[in-house]
């Protein structure tokens, strides 16, 4: 078959990659949705226990990401802008997180708190993460904190220094013009960046469930609720969970987009 | 250089990767301005850095009103930094990005910025973006961003590098009609970077020449013009330049074999037998169809003639580059006019002249 005149075979298979799939993402979510009635996702939204993994993960997500942003933005700056020895090695190890499953990430985790001295005594003294809802902060942080880096350099990398050397040149000084140069000329990476980090905590499970646990109403966020209704059977309200938390996600990506296109964010 | 130094550079080295900058020693007085020149890569532009204050001298001195500033970071030089390609901060409209120098500055900033926009012409640009600029308008902007924290040294580079040729001849005008203002009125110094001779020649009366790293030559136009220091910058002025041998010194004039021509000049501490390189502007030498000196003011002079044949005519713009070969080849540049009223065509039998006051030997 000829492609329509003025369409390249190639502009034709790469259209055709992106609908195959947006098509299939699609038809994995409408079966989701297919499956349920809506008197059972009715049901599950007004539950309790679904109320409680809402309120629980808005809350860890949102505490999570903040954090990941406060140490990532700066380390994306620097790993974009200096250059030292060892930097290679630095942009190596934290890719670890991003590279290693969740699951044993979280093991780490829980192996540190539980089996060395300063964990031992961070957890017993300062802050206590295992099974504990700072455990479920701690996992987003640390899955997250690294994916907002990797997001956030090449943003850093797409702005040239010399703005932030003009800016010194005009009586800044080297945090105020990283302040009132950089940042705000980075603002729209950064907030694409932290949406997806965000949304990523969101429905962090492997890293959550080995470090926090599973408990019901005590560490329970939505995908934990989904795994605890999974693991019971309930087939119903564990979906009904994920059509919850499908909802929040596109709609957090979907209004993040278009904030940034409308170019809304404060200079 | 007369007046002042308000700028003054002393044995400046600087080392960035396999670059470096060597022992650099400059003055630029109150009111004047400096044409830094030299080709692509002599580090004109990592020089001006130094002097801002953005990249980290290894030895030597700034001076800026007789303070020292070689320590200083950049905001606390007092210097206006008009960068190649403007960098106006794209997140802020016009005016705000000329209130940006003003951080510190108090209640005063709105009607210090008003004033500012008034002065070089662009209060219309209140609350424009920058993108929607043209490379005039971000020029001056520049500029005025660059001046309103009142510095005491101005470092240009290359503001008309992105600008195309028939809007830079305009852009040069009103630019240097306002430099002229501003260094008047602020008494300021300026260091003018760039690659065009011709836009040097117009914005400084001072150059300074750069080669690899190293300033070849400073001086007033006239004497770096008159009496080249080096080869380097007898070739970058555009200079003929021949290799010679000195035949005889005679009544303070040296004879100089090239090519089997003999080409009189100034002797000066020439000696005959010593091998030498030539070096003639190509706006010293006049062309004639007759032996005769055509100049009147040339009469009295000791001139060289030589006949030859144009193998080159290339026209650009009002002038032309001409190629004479005289047994030796040599390149001027006339008027369109000129090359009209004489009839010049390749191939025409012509007279090239020179006065023996403008040959330069370099050893």
């Amino acid at each position: 078959m000829k492609p329509p005149q003025g369409v390249s075979t190639f502009k034709l298979f790469s259209g055709a990659c992106l609908a195959f799939l947006a098509v299939f993402l699609l038809a994995v979510i409408l079966s989701v949705c297919v499956f349920l009635n809506p008197s059972t996702l009715a049901a599950a939204f007004l539950s309790d226990e679904v109320a409680f993994a809402v309120a629980l993960t808005l809350l860890t997500a949102t505490t999570a990401t903040l954090l990941a942003l406060a140490v990532s933005i700066p380390a994306a700056y620097v790993l974009s802008r200096a250059r030292f020895r060892g930097r290679d090695l630095v942009d190596a190890l934290i890719n670890i997180p991003i590279a290693l499953p969740p699951v044993a990430l979280g093991t780490a985790l829980l192996i540190f708190f539980t089996n060395t001295p300063v964990g031992v005594f961070i957890d017993s003294s300062i802050v206590k993460f295992v099974f504990e809802v700072p455990g479920i902060i701690l996992a987003q942080f640390v899955v997250v904190s690294v994916l907002a880096v990797r997001l956030m350099k090449p943003v850093f990398d797409g702005i040239d220094p010399r703005y932030e050397k003009i800016a010194r040149t005009l009586g800044h000084g080297e945090l105020d013009s990283f302040l009132r140069v950089t940042l705000p000329m980075a603002k729209n990476g950064i907030f694409g960046a932290a949406a997806l980090a965000w949304t990523r905590a969101m429905g962090e499970f492997g890293a959550t469930v080995t470090l926090a646990g599973a408990t019901r109403f005590k560490t329970e966020t939505l995908s934990i609720a989904m795994f605890l209704n999974l693991s019971v059977a309930n087939l119903e309200k564990a979906m009904a969970v994920v059509v919850i938390l499908l909802a929040i996600t596109i709609s957090v990506l979907l209004i993040s987009r278009k904030i940034v296109y409308w170019g809304v964010l404060p200079s | 250089m007369g007046g002042l130094a308000i700028l003054k550079v002393s044995d400046l080295s600087a080392k960035f990767g396999s670059f470096a900058l060597n022992r650099i020693s400059f003055e630029v007085a109150s009111g004047h301005c400096l044409a830094l020149v030299g080709p692509n890569g002599s580090g004109k532009t990592s020089l001006l850095e130094c002097v801002a204050g953005i990249r980290q001298i290894e030895s030597g001195g700034i001076e800026i009103n007789g303070l020292e500033v070689t320590g200083l970071p950049p905001e606390k030089r007092c210097i206006g930094y008009v960068p190649q390609d403007c960098l106006l901060f794209p997140h802020l409209t016009a005016d705000q990005n000329i209130s940006f120098a003003l951080k510190n500055n108090g209640s005063d900033t709105s009607g210090r910025v008003k004033q500012m926009m008034e002065w070089l012409g662009i209060s219309h640009l209140t609350g424009r973006h920058i993108g929607n600029l043209s490379g005039g308008e971000k020029q001056k902007l520049a500029l005025a961003r660059a001046l309103i924290m009142r510095p005491s040294v101005l470092l240009l580079d290359e503001p008309f590098s992105a600008v195309d040729r028939a809007s830079r001849t305009r852009l040069l005008g009103e630019l240097q009609k306002t430099l002229d203002e501003v260094r008047r009125t602020l008494g300021l110094a300026s260091i003018y970077v760039t690659h065009d001779l011709a836009e040097a020649q117009l914005m400084g009366r001072t150059v300074a020449i750069m080669n690899s790293g190293h300033v070849e030559e400073v001086g007033p136009w006239d004497r770096v013009l008159q009496t080249p220091s080096s080869t380097f910058v007898a070739d970058f002025m555009g200079f003929n330049i021949l290799d010679g041998h000195v035949t005889s010194v005679e009544d303070g004039l040296a004879v100089v074999e090239v090519c089997g021509q003999s080409i009189r000049g100034v002797a000066g501490s020439l000696t005959p037998s010593e091998d030498v390189i030539v070096a003639v502007s190509p706006h010293a030498i006049s062309l004639s169809l007759e032996r005769d000196i055509r100049k009147p003011s040339w009469r009295h002079c000791q001139c060289n003639v030589f006949e030859g044949s144009i193998t080159v005519i290339r026209k650009t713009g009002s002038v032309a580059q001409v190629s004479i070969d005289v047994g030796f080849p040599l390149n001027l540049e006339v008027s369109l006019d000129l090359l009209d009223e004489l009839n010049l065509a390749i191939g025409s039998r012509i007279f090239a002249q020179f006065r023996a006051s403008e040959v330069s030997f370099l050893p």
